[in-house]
Formats: C-alpha cells, sequence, structure tokens
C-alpha cells in the first residue's frame, strides 16, 4: 500500500473508531436521561434520539471501523492474524458490532413507544435498564480497544511466529 | 514496526490476564442481561 493511502485509511480507522467511541458516550447519557427523567416529553425525546444516532451515526461508524480495520492490517505488514493484538481488536470489533445490532431491536421496541405513547409504562423498565448496562459495556469493550491500538502489546501468534520464521 | 523478540513466550502474561479479565467481564453482561429478564426483545 502507498504511504500516502495507508496514512488516509489510518485517518479513517483511527476517526470512526474515535468516533464510534464518541457516539456510544453520547448514546449512554441519552439512555440515563431517558431512565431517570422526571419530564415525559424529554424522556420521549431522548429514547427518539437514541434510536436516530443508534442507526445513522453508531452504526455506520462501527462498520467503518471495521472495514477500515481491514484495510489497515491487510495492506500493510501488520496482518491480520499475526500480533495478538490485532486479532483482539479484530474480535472485539466483530463482537461489539455484533452485539450493537441485535440491541438496536430493543432501541426500536423503545422508541416506537415514545413516538406513540406520552408516558412510557413500567413494562420497558427492564430494557430501559438493559440500555445503559449495554452501552456501559460497548464505551469499556471500545476504550480497551483503542488502548490495544496505541499500547501495541508484544505477542506473535502461532500464525505471525511462522511468517516471521519464513523472512 | 515492533519486532518480536527471540525466546519470547508463546503466549505473553498481557495476554493471559486479559483473556481472564474478558471472561469476568462476559460473565458479568449475561448475568445482567438474564437479572434484566433474559435478553428480552431479541426475538
Amino acid at each position: 500500500m502507498k504511504p500516502a493511502v495507508r496514512k488516509l485509511t489510518l485517518l479513517a480507522h483511527v476517526v470512526s473508531s474515535v468516533g464510534w467511541l464518541g457516539a456510544v458516550c453520547a448514546f449512554l447519557a441519552l439512555s440515563i436521561a431517558g431512565l431517570i427523567g422526571d419530564d415525559p416529553l424529554r424522556v420521549r425525546g431522548a429514547y427518539l434520539a437514541m434510536e436516530m444516532v443508534g442507526w445513522y451515526v453508531i452504526v455506520p461508524l462501527s462498520i467503518a471501523s471495521f472495514v477500515t480495520g481491514l484495510i489497515q492490517s491487510l495492506g500493510t505488514e501488520w496482518g491480520l492474524f499475526r500480533h495478538y493484538w490485532i486479532l483482539i481488536k479484530l474480535v472485539l470489533n466483530v463482537l461489539a458490532s455484533a452485539v450493537l445490532l441485535l440491541h438496536m431491536m430493543p432501541i426500536g421496541r423503545v422508541a416506537d413507544r415514545a413516538a406513540t405513547t406520552a408516558v412510557l409504562g413500567p413494562e420497558l423498565h427492564d430494557i430501559r435498564v438493559q440500555l445503559i448496562a449495554d452501552a456501559t459495556a460497548a464505551i469499556l469493550v471500545l476504550v480497551v480497544a483503542t488502548a490495544l491500538s496505541i499500547i501495541k502489546p508484544r505477542g506473535l501468534t502461532k500464525y505471525g511466529r511462522r511468517k516471521q520464521a519464513k523472512r | 514496526m515492533t519486532k518480536q523478540l527471540d525466546g519470547e513466550p508463546a503466549m505473553p502474561r498481557w495476554l493471559k490476564v486479559f483473556g481472564v479479565i474478558a471472561a469476568v467481564v462476559v460473565v458479568v453482561f449475561v448475568v445482567v442481561h438474564l437479572l434484566g429478564g433474559g435478553f428480552h426483545g431479541h426475538h
């Protein structure tokens, strides 16, 4: 990969990954505001905003982070399966994206109810608590992934060792 | 780019610590889900 292209994809990867983390922080703030808010209008607004942020910001950024990460690793000598830290980042990214997509359904349920009901009933309380837990877990995962990218802890996989031995 | 040092263990210590912490976090996540009503709304 040419240096200019490599830097461009690195920039895209960092921006999408950190943007994903920031968007989940906003999502967490909305989920807390939705649970503890007293004003029904604000509560409903929070859940409607969460659905928008989820579909139009978090999901696209997670996909962009995954794709640019693949390009970045496969297009350089870092590789995708040679270093443990890159492998772990891949697993974290795939898991976080899968859990995110899975949880867009309950978010949609709460948002649909918020759009049609003046006051959210107690039947959605557990899901609303769950959204806070999910966002907190997502932030933890994304902070770990960011830390791995910065620290780049040493350690080659078996495949990485074989590749290194061939050189 | 960081190069691997010779004689380094096949599985670094940070990876073992990371694995244990990750396992604990996954268990906590699943328990919180189950206590919250058992993965409702996913189907």
